[in-house]
């Protein structure tokens, strides 16, 4: 009987009185270099021609995934995580050694950095003209403090961090600014319905759109929730209802008996939406009104 | 071989391994590696049979770089970029083997091995796989869990020894077997 096996270097014709493909493939492995000879290559220029190939078809296969949009898109999403989880944790340190000198401040994030930053210690709040930055009431506060006092030495260390965190915020509202309007070119459809965050989570999580639109919506659904899920396959612990879409108001703001079966609606959503996005990259506006409205019900 | 025992045993599990156990490969062998990542142990390899070949199979792109900058460099690697769970995909570059080596942190480690065995593995060649316990079952005792995965290497496979790879590699236990395909 004829057969006809492809190889990297040609099809070649075998004759074999045998019927189990596999077995003739494998016998004709072990004369691949044999066979090659026919086609010109000795076992020199065997190797050589071989790795040429190989690398060739390696390069395009990296190209391809290397140039996938989405990638960008994950690497601001891990930096900008980060971040948020650094200057949280910075601030925090800050306000705990601040709070020592000066204690009665209490005002919001970003005033507190810029004031720090500008003045840091209390006598210098006091000493100001600036009627915009510093309220009467702050001056009056500064003035009856119980802190206690701050050496120079300390007092540069305070600014300099508070002037960090600046950095770090500044740096997170600009990747911020870059992953929405990235998102929102990659996957039109999906970030009409939901914010950015929660779908460039989404895409992080699955590790790109491709994966995200080839997943079925079981998946979605407790994306994130990866532990308590592989817990319940191994140890039969209650399975997870919801991973990262519980962020969406829809599932949060429920009671927790609609939860499970709300995540499932959303996870379904999500994925017809992604694989609009992945396929065919169209707005579909009147999907979009009708998944919207259904959410709002 | 013998100086390769020299080096640090942290540098690769291949080396942990001959700490434990002495084998021998021929100049001329070819072998197909499992998991190459970057190339680290590939590069051994690539001295261990200069007149072989080495089939080094990844499927990420990033340690794939690197590999083939490596193979740029020593003739005898051939770089592929295929996911060693689907061997059909690969069949035509690879031709029989001496030995497969395969070093991937996936829970159907030893599945893997069987596929690629059943293709690629000539008669009495030899397997060798760097067994990572934690990524099976991470909650129960290491040697359990070797023992236990033993069990499903396909039955064309004549065990030669487990080994534990303590101190040098927590996590891991090296199989060594050795294949028989006429075996029914």
């Amino acid at each position: 009987m004829e057969h006809i096996i492809e190889t990297w270097f040609g099809k070649i014709k075998v004759n074999f009185n045998e019927e189990d493909l596999n077995k003739i493939e494998r016998y004709v492995r072990g004369k691949y270099r044999e066979y090659a000879k026919d086609y010109g290559y000795d076992n020199n220029s065997y190797l050589i021609e071989l790795k040429k190939r190989c690398i060739a078809l390696a390069k395009d296969k990296i190209q391809e995934e290397a140039a996938e949009k989405d990638r960008s898109i994950i690497r601001a999403y891990t930096i900008l995580k980060d971040l948020r989880d650094n200057s949280n944790t910075l601030y925090e340190k800050l306000l705990d050694w601040y709070k020592e000198h000066f204690p009665e401040l209490k005002i919001e994030r970003d005033r507190m950095l810029d004031i720090i930053y500008r003045y840091g210690g209390r006598e210098n709040i006091l000493n100001s003209n600036e009627n915009i930055f510093i309220s009467d009431k702050i001056k009056k506060s500064a003035e009856n403090s119980n802190g206690i006092d701050l050496s120079g030495e300390e007092e540069v260390i305070l600014k300099e961090l508070s002037k960090t965190i600046k950095h770090i915020l500044n740096l997170e509202d600009i990747l911020n600014r870059y992953i929405d309007e990235k998102i929102g070119e990659l996957t039109p459809n999906l970030s009409s319905v939901f914010n950015s965050r929660l779908v460039s989570q989404l895409i992080y999580q699955a590790n790109g759109l491709k994966r995200l639109a080839f997943a079925p919506s079981s998946k979605i659904q407790v994306l994130g929730a990866e532990n308590a899920l592989f817990s319940h396959l191994s140890y039969g612990t209650p399975p997870p209802k919801h991973g990262i879409i519980f962020q969406h108001p829809y599932i949060k703001n429920a009671k927790p008996k609609d939860r499970g079966r709300r995540s499932r609606f959303l996870a379904s959503k999500i994925a017809i939406l992604a694989r609009i996005d992945y396929f065919t990259g169209l707005v579909k506006d009147d999907l979009i009104e009708k998944i919207k409205k259904e959410i709002n019900e | 071989m013998e100086r390769l025992e020299l080096l640090n045993p942290k540098y690769s599990k291949f080396i942990a391994f001959l700490h434990k156990k002495k084998i021998s490969l021929d100049k001329n062998a070819k072998i197909l590696y499992l998991g190459a990542a970057a190339g680290t142990t590939v590069s051994l390899f690539s001295k261990i049979v200069p007149n072989g070949v080495i089939y080094a199979v990844e499927f990420s792109w990033k340690p794939m770089r690197k590999l083939i900058s490596l193979s740029e460099d020593l003739d005898n690697i051939i770089p592929l970029f295929f996911d060693a769970n689907k061997p059909d995909e690969y069949k035509q570059y690879v031709e029989l083997v001496d030995l497969i080596y395969e070093d991937i942190s996936q829970k159907n480690q030893i599945e893997i091995a069987n596929k690629n065995a059943e293709l690629f593995l000539k008669d009495e060649g030899l397997l060798l796989t760097m067994l990572k316990t934690k990524s099976i079952d991470s909650t129960r005792n290491p040697r359990e869990v070797a023992s236990e995965e033993v069990q499903r290497l396909d039955t064309k496979f004549n065990i030669l020894d487990i080994i534990i790879l303590n101190p040098f590699y927590k996590d891991h236990t090296a199989i060594m077997a050795r294949y028989n395909h006429k075996k029914e």
